[in-house]
């Protein structure tokens, strides 16, 4: 495997991450620490796959994700936020249903347990970037993704005009901050939760959809595979700053096909699994490790 | 008047007597053998447990036993409900899985010694100490051993690369008959292997797919449940042959599935229940069921490229499996 197949390896498994990640920063900016996506994300992977076979489209497939995880976060929302339960309860308790509630639902719906495959002419097809594909390296790397990686890249930039260059970022951040003062500044911070809980719902179905139409056009039980924990290991790692959230899942992105590229070269398998969290570990040690460094080194008189 | 009602009395007393007589006698003379068979998956989680649960119900009818399912899935279940069939002392067998009950069964078996247990494929560690527990299992390394036979004979680049489930002890017997296999027709085949360290988690297993495919594979294999199907993909997208476990892929393959090495559970427990109702139950001792039982085959799909030559040689193998001439171990070549 080469660089490019390396980096476009990397751009394509970073692209639910940083999507369920960036669903993950409305809930965070307002005050809910929102475990439960990976649940939300499995049942955007299960309703994009449901929508796709009915209607034929995995267009309609994608939008069946993004309402059918946004119903479930309004849901999450409505226990959290008007029925005070602990956001971390209801979230095991979303994770739960969505868990049984897909593999359930396979045999009313498909007649099958365990999977459902798509005839492969139904998924997302990849997009061949026109003028892009023509340079070398970096044609290689940015072209021939499904059409959800490219939206993923735009909602990065998108989420951080809104976030900081708009007043309903501004709300969103005063709310998360403190409610009490954004309430009193004239902000319905109960609205402002709800509308930043159901883009968290839409961006996680369309983490869903991306899982299981953009690559590999099937639903398998359990196939977010802790995808959404990872996200939210991003989130924190970049302190919920849109920009650096998707740095994160990128190095999350990277250091995933850099396993699977070392994967048969015959180093242990148990090895390889943990360099996404020494990667994380290294790169949430570096700031503080760097500053107390540089303190250090400012501390010692200088001899001339 | 009187007379009569009373001797009518008697009539119903010496008829419900007689009744009850006879049917306990008929019931001790065909008295139906019980087995309870505890699953540590829901059984609607698997296609081969759905299989395995509908083929025994079948073959209870067929064969005249009676068998009592119970899911036994979470951990804090699992002692307790394998106690609660040993005490109600109702089962004549009581068959639980894999090395997550082991431990359970083996507690429960202390005590209760005339109780006897069996346990599906759990590498009981040094089971000849214990006296009420049979193991029986399924041999992998015969079907796992034909798969590579067969793309041994089909690789053209001598490449060839397998995606395996996770780095265990089923998945590695399943590694070490294909490695094997792979070299008894091909012995300077290169074969890679790749570990997903997860059996639900198709897009990865599409990854490695491909990332086996650029490496110069050109027959990929894959033992990996889900995780597999992904594999499959990978296959069809860069048109290579695809040698599949457990099920076939004909709607992801289209004609690239060279074979699939299947199991049929079913058929082993009915062997092995009906093998202990005949009285040959081995406790402390471990019992493998193979193709010669027909519990496991490689089976070839309707669609499969897989020329007549290359098929009459694998069965050549296959029979020499059947003989006893090839030993095949359970150890890896290399990961």
């Amino acid at each position: 495997m080469n660089l490019a197949q390396l980096l476009h390896v990397t751009l394509r498994v970073s692209a639910p991450i940083s999507l369920a990640a960036l669903g993950g920063l409305f809930a965070l900016r307002v005050g809910v620490f929102n475990i439960a996506i990976e649940g939300f994300m499995l049942m955007g992977c299960f309703a994009a796959v449901v929508g796709t076979h009915f209607a034929a489209s995995p267009y309609i497939g994608i939008i069946c994700a993004m309402l059918v995880s946004m119903f479930m976060t309004l849901i999450y929302a409505f226990f959290v936020l008007n029925l005070n339960v602990d956001p971390i309860i209801c979230a095991l308790a979303s994770i739960s249903v969505s868990t049984g509630l897909t593999r359930y639902l396979l045999r009313p719906i498909f007649g099958t347990s365990g999977r459902f495959i798509l005839p492969s002419d139904l998924g997302l097809r990849s997009l061949n970037l026109p003028l892009l594909e023509k340079i070398p390296l970096v044609g290689e790397v940015l072209s021939g993704h499904s059409i959800i990686v490219y939206i993923s890249w735009i909602l990065v930039v998108v989420t951080y005009v809104v976030l900081y260059k708009t007043s309903f970022g501004l709300s969103i951040r005063a709310t998360g901050l403190k409610p009490e003062a954004a309430a009193s500044a004239g902000i319905p911070t109960r609205r402002v939760q709800y509308i930043a809980l159901s883009i968290n719902g839409l961006l996680c179905g369309l983490a869903g959809a991306e899982l299981a139409l953009g690559f590999t056009n099937m639903f398998n039980e359990g196939m977010t595979n802790g995808r959404g924990f990872t996200a939210l290991a991003a989130l924190i790692l970049a302190n919920s700053e849109p920009i650096a959230t998707f740095g994160a899942c990128l190095l999350f992105g990277l250091s995933e096909a850099i396993v699977i590229a070392l994967s048969s070269e015959g180093y242990a398998i148990q090895l390889l699994s943990m360099l996404p969290y020494l990667l994380a570990i290294i790169v949430a040690l570096l700031p503080p490790v760097a500053s107390r460094i540089s303190k250090l080194v400012k501390a010692t008189p200088r001899q001339s | 008047m009187y007379d009569r009602t009373s001797k009518t009395k008697t009539m119903i007393a010496v008829l419900v007597i007689a009744m009850m007589l006879a049917g306990s006698s008929a019931f001790a003379a065909s008295r139906r053998f019980r087995v309870a068979y505890v699953s540590c998956y829901p059984v609607d989680s698997a296609e081969w447990l759905q299989a395995l649960v509908s083929g025994l119900k079948e073959y209870a009818k067929k064969d005249n036993f009676e068998i009592k399912i119970v899911e036994a899935s979470d951990s804090s279940g699992y002692e307790p409900k394998i106690q609660a069939l040993a005490e109600s002392g109702y089962y004549d067998l009581i068959i639980t899985s894999y090395d997550f009950h082991a431990p359970a069964t083996i507690s429960v078996a202390k005590k209760f010694p005339n109780q006897k247990f069996a346990i599906l494929d759990a590498g009981v560690r040094n089971i000849e100490q214990y006296k009420n527990i049979q193991e029986f299992k399924l041999d992998r390394l015969e079907t796992a051993y034909l798969a590579g036979c067969v793309a041994g004979l089909m690789t053209k680049t001598g490449k060839v690369g397998m995606v395996g489930g996770a780095d265990m002890g089923v998945i590695n017997e399943i590694i070490a008959g294909w490695q094997q296999g792979l070299r008894k027709t091909n012995p300077k085949v290169v074969d890679l292997v790749v570990y997903a360290n997860s059996f639900s988690d198709p897009s990865k297993g599409k990854e490695l797919g491909l990332s086996l495919a650029s490496k110069g594979c050109d027959i990929i294999a894959s033992a990996a449940g889900g995780t597999g199907v992904g594999a499959a993909q990978a296959a069809a997208e860069v048109g290579k042959p695809f040698v599949a476990w457990d099920v076939h892929y004909p709607d992801v393959l289209h004609g690239l599935e060279l074979g699939s090495a299947v199991n049929y559970f079913e058929v082993m427990f009915r062997h092995y229940i009906n093998s202990v109702r005949a009285g040959n139950y081995r406790p402390g001792t471990v019992r493998v069921y193979g193709i010669a039982e027909r519990a496991c085959d490689f089976e070839f799909p309707v669609d499969s490229p897989v020329p007549d030559s290359v098929r009459a040689e694998v069965e050549k193998i296959r029979q020499e499996i059947l003989d006893g001439k090839i030993r095949i171990s359970p150890d890896l070549l290399h990961k």
